[in-house]
């Protein structure tokens, strides 16, 4: 991906596009894109075949803000990346179908576990001595996808949809686990 | 010669949206923590693209 992304970062450079000092800027998004468009393909195949698109389409609208904002465990490679994601959703999607929770059960777990990831967000950012404004900024942003979140889990809890509740618990356990092994890894000294 | 202005209107037009599509991704990446699901590639300076 970074060998493509740098041939069509080079190939805009040469068409007078953007400048070479952007370059970098250009590679980045190009190959983030890339990588997240292919992963998504192949996850959208995956959900097809598990006859679980919409919950799928749950997953992802839920789980991306999540990750986006509260961060987590990263792979050196993209690869193992791909492989992760795609293991992750597929797990998530038989899961959610194989196991039928309690209504309050989702609902507590999920609160609790927003609560854990908020929490262990804020001792990450604090570790890694993000700057003043990105700190704000992105303390705003994961106050507000909490409630947010935990506004829905409540409406499923209220008219008992308890497949997508079940979903919401285990996309919560997804990043919290995440959240966990990042700031192990943080303790631990270990690079990504 | 019309042909050939064809082609670097083509050219133009597909140049642009490829930087539009890596900008719109650059952005994503400067306003979050990562974009990513399991991978995050080295960033570079984003300060610009921040939105805070």
């Amino acid at each position: 991906m970074e060998y493509l992304a740098d041939k069509l970062t080079r190939y805009i450079i040469s068409k007078g596009t953007i400048s070479k000092e952007d370059y970098g800027v250009y590679k980045y998004g190009l190959q983030t894109g890339m990588e997240m468009i292919l992963c998504m393909a192949i996850s959208s195949l995956i959900a097809i075949y598990l006859k679980s698109f919409m919950e799928f389409l749950f997953f992802v609208i839920v789980f991306f803000p999540l990750r986006a904002y509260f961060g987590g465990i990263h792979m050196k490679h993209f690869l193992s990346c791909l492989i992760c994601s795609c293991t992750v959703i597929t797990c998530v999607l038989i899961l959610s179908k194989k196991f039928v929770f309690a209504n309050w059960i989702s609902l507590t777990f999920t609160i609790f576990l927003l609560a854990g990831s908020y929490a262990l967000a804020l001792g990450i950012m604090k570790k890694q001595k993000t700057d003043r404004d990105e700190y704000c900024f992105l303390r705003k942003q994961q106050k507000r996808i909490a409630i947010g979140v935990g506004v829905v889990a409540l409406c499923f809890y209220i008219f008992h949809i308890s497949l997508f509740g079940a979903l919401l618990m285990f996309i919560t356990f997804i990043v919290f686990s995440s959240l966990v092994l990042e700031a192990l890894q943080l303790l631990m000294g270990i690079e990504r | 010669m019309k042909q050939s202005k064809k082609e670097t209107v083509k050219q133009t037009i597909l140049s642009d949206t490829i930087a539009n599509i890596a900008l719109t991704f650059s952005k994503i990446g400067a306003n979050s923590k990562c974009c990513c699901f399991y991978h995050q590639p080295e960033k570079p300076d984003l300060k610009k693209l921040r939105k805070f």
